[in-house]
């Protein structure tokens, strides 16, 4: 885990400041802090992963160095241009009334310029590195997902097909 | 938090190693299944040269075409299953190992990279075969 990221814990050094029900007293305060009119309110959890609270309670983000963003760019560059090619290849699929490869083709072209963005914007942009990491990563994911299921529909087709077609 | 050379390190956190998982055995499953294709499309021609296709006059001009198709998309999903499967592998160590996450990930995305590389020339060539093709059947060829 990171410094405070992941898990959400405090720095060393810092009282605990965790979600209901840490404490042994429900509705005192942890120690070290004065006690409060009207009863303590545990702030909320930390959910790991998650949320931006202020001060140590945000999690922390990783700023990738200018080696690292060259890396991230050539990504984003490669995946852009191939999403391109793919709604090109989309179009030319509906041409010749191809409309499986239509859809196809148009669903990975449009993820893969989702995922184009999210990588430009880890180089772009300070602050949110690891969020749009994460977000490519979920648009590239899902590439795979359809490409592998598709790939699996028409294997299946075409073995259905070609032993219909030795055993006749 | 820093490494032990200096430089600043970053361990994601279960939930997103989980997105990440996701995107490893998918990146492994697609370089495994193009894999397994590209060696399927080249034993339907073995298969059908040897159904007696590639017989008499013609047997020469099927394996020059027999050729001329498999041994392409043999080389061309050869080197993109690898990348793929690489880029996998690197994004299951960073699940495994600690403190090491962001090398992990950059080499994941180095090979992404070449894998997309490979793919956009190959199928921007098939594009411009098949554009050519189809402008030649809309034009009757002359």
């Amino acid at each position: 885990m990171n410094q405070y990221g992941g898990q959400g814990g405090p720095p060393p050094g810092q009282p605990p400041h965790g979600g209901q029900g840490q404490y042994p007293y429900p509705g005192q305060p942890p120690a070290g802090y004065p006690p409060q009119p009207g009863g303590y309110v545990a702030p909320p959890a930390v959910q790991p992963g998650h949320g931006a609270y202020p001060g140590w309670f945000a999690r922390a983000q990783y700023e990738f160095n200018q080696h690292e963003n060259k890396i991230i760019s050539d990504l984003a560059f490669w995946s852009g241009g191939l999403g391109i090619v793919k709604l090109v290849h989309g179009a030319l699929s509906l041409v010749v009334a191809n409309v499986f490869g239509f859809l196809l083709h148009l669903a990975v072209g449009l993820l893969m310029l989702h995922a184009n963005r999210s990588l430009r914007k880890v180089v772009t942009t300070e602050g949110n590195d690891i969020d749009h990491l994460l977000k490519s990563v979920e648009h590239l994911a899902t590439v795979f997902q359809i490409r592998l299921i598709l790939t699996l529909m028409v294997s299946i087709l075409v073995g259905i097909v070609a032993v219909a077609a030795l055993s006749s | 938090m820093t490494g032990a050379n200096g430089q600043a390190v970053y361990e994601f956190s279960p939930q997103e190693e989980k997105k990440i998982a996701a995107l490893a055995n998918r990146t492994i499953g697609w370089g495994v299944v193009s894999l397994i294709l590209s060696v399927l499309i080249v034993a339907a021609f073995v298969v059908a040269w040897g159904l007696g296709l590639g017989s008499g006059k013609l047997g020469a001009l099927w394996l020059v075409v027999t050729l001329v198709a498999t041994v392409p998309v043999l080389v061309v999903n050869g080197i993109v299953s690898i990348l793929y499967i690489g880029a996998g592998r690197s994004l299951r160590a960073l699940i495994k190992t600690q403190n090491d996450d962001v090398p992990h990930v950059l080499d994941a995305m180095a090979r992404l990279s070449g894998a997309f590389q490979v793919e956009l020339i190959v199928s921007a060539i098939g594009i411009l075969g098949g554009a050519a093709a189809l402008f030649q059947g809309l034009t009757g060829g002359s």
